[in-house]
């Protein structure tokens, strides 16, 4: 076995990291880990050790220099007005634009990127081998909220999307069908090829999609790679050949009931 | 954010967020000029504080990323770069002053998304769950950015990191 790259960063195996230390003192952990902390704390020399430096350290903001930069962080930050959340204003702002109806087949021998899916319940879902994000909006009835991974959706949905990617690129999105129909979400309905984005997220891609009214688990596959690349290049591609183009993939399931 | 709220903030979030520029970054002003930047950068996001269950894991992360775009940051990287360093036979150790010129300038080097996990788990002693909920990625993923990190990090240890180019070992012999 070859030497470790870095001394082990804990001391003791019971040791937390420095964020659940942090969190601790914030008393923001969980009452059985926070009680189970108390115990190792009163034990561990090396804890008392970080206790009383971030004591020193908390003791070295004085008044007058907290004050300061209070000061500075709100001369800084804009004055905020009462506003709606951002993608309230965006569907306002931009008007739907439907993106498709029904299954625009795009027929592909797509097999995608090899990925496992990451936990339900997390509100920006997915996001798999180096910070792909796919987050997704729906509109219904007016109303429009973050949806998550998994979420029942009926005829009539109209979603939009925000990405984040780790690099300026190039992105699709793409829908595939419980029956296998692919359709394009992403640039539109009819692109055949990906549109570049810059690095970083992407609170709201332009377009909208309206869902049909077809049953069964959908996913819906976003696709970014280094440079520019057609719907046609992802047929027939396997993972390991759209990795090594750099390719980075995440998905999003929906499960579509017909009402 | 009205200006008592962000003092409550201030007065409870600071010290985590200092300390953890200061482990990072290892110069107290940069650290404080960093904390700074991340209150301003928390009021600015969509939502602010409000509605946040976890503020610190969040404040956690936004400094986490400040600090390592400073040590990517030009100036700082050509100061990393100046000096001369030597590349030890034991594992690197982030609280050892003469090594944590290198760790950090491994961590500017890196890729960024191999430097943020390597930072969570080689420095801060996270597991690789802990790791992973923080990133909003899997376990898996933790695995395979840390994997590449690593042996990118080898690789670049077997090269001279003198101030003006990188050489090699392996030509050092030819020449």
């Amino acid at each position: 076995m070859s030497t470790p790259l870095f001394k082990d960063a804990r001391p003791t195996p019971d040791c937390p990291s420095e964020l659940a230390f942090d969190r601790w003192q914030l008393g923001e952990l969980p009452a059985k880990d926070s009680a189970a902390m108390d115990v190792h704390r009163s034990t561990c020399a090396h804890c008392e050790a970080r206790a009383t430096e971030r004591a020193a350290l908390a003791a070295s903001i004085s008044p007058a220099a907290r004050a300061q930069m209070i000061q500075r962080v709100m001369q800084a930050v804009p004055a905020q007005k009462e506003r709606a959340p951002w993608w309230r204003r965006a569907f306002g702002e931009w008007g739907f634009v439907p993106a498709f109806a029904g299954a625009a087949a795009v027929l592909m021998a797509f097999v995608y990127l090899g990925q496992e899916p990451g936990p339900k319940g997390e509100l920006e879902v997915l996001r798999s081998k180096g910070s792909v994000g796919l987050t997704v909006y729906r509109e219904r009835g007016g109303e429009v909220e973050m949806v998550r991974s998994g979420e029942v959706m009926t005829r009539g949905d109209r979603l939009r999307f925000g990405i984040e990617v780790p690099k300026e690129g190039h992105v699709m999105i793409v829908g595939v069908e419980a029956n296998g129909s692919r359709y394009v979400c992403f640039p539109s309905s009819g692109a055949s090829h990906s549109t570049l984005v810059p690095a970083g997220r992407t609170e709201a891609l332009p377009g909208a999609i309206e869902l049909d009214d077809s049953s069964g688990r959908e996913t819906l596959h976003l696709i970014y790679c280094p440079e520019a690349f057609a719907l046609s290049d992802l047929a027939g591609l396997d993972s390991a050949r759209l990795a090594q183009r750099g390719c980075l993939g995440t998905l999003f399931e929906i499960e579509k009931e017909s009402r | 954010m009205k200006r008592d709220e962000l003092e409550e903030a201030f007065v409870k979030y600071a010290p985590m967020i200092l300390r953890r520029a200061t482990s990072l970054l290892r110069q107290p002003e940069e650290a404080k000029d960093v904390m700074q930047d991340v209150f301003i950068r928390a009021m600015t996001e969509r939502g602010g504080f409000e509605g946040r269950s976890e503020v610190s894991t969040w404040l956690y992360r936004i400094t986490t990323n400040l600090c390592l775009n400073r040590l990517r940051d030009g100036s700082r990287r050509r100061e990393l770069e100046a000096l001369h360093l030597t590349p030890p036979d034991a594992p690197l150790d982030p609280g050892n002053p003469e090594q944590r010129i290198l760790v950090q300038r491994l961590l500017a080097e890196a890729d960024p998304s191999w430097s943020e996990a390597a930072v969570y788990v080689l420095i801060d002693g996270m597991s690789h769950d802990e790791a992973a909920a923080l990133l909003g990625v899997s376990r898996r993923t933790v695995g395979n950015l840390l994997a590449r990190f690593e042996e990118w990090a080898r690789a670049r240890l077997k090269t001279h990191l003198t101030s003006d180019q990188l050489v090699p070992i392996e030509r050092e012999g030819a020449a």
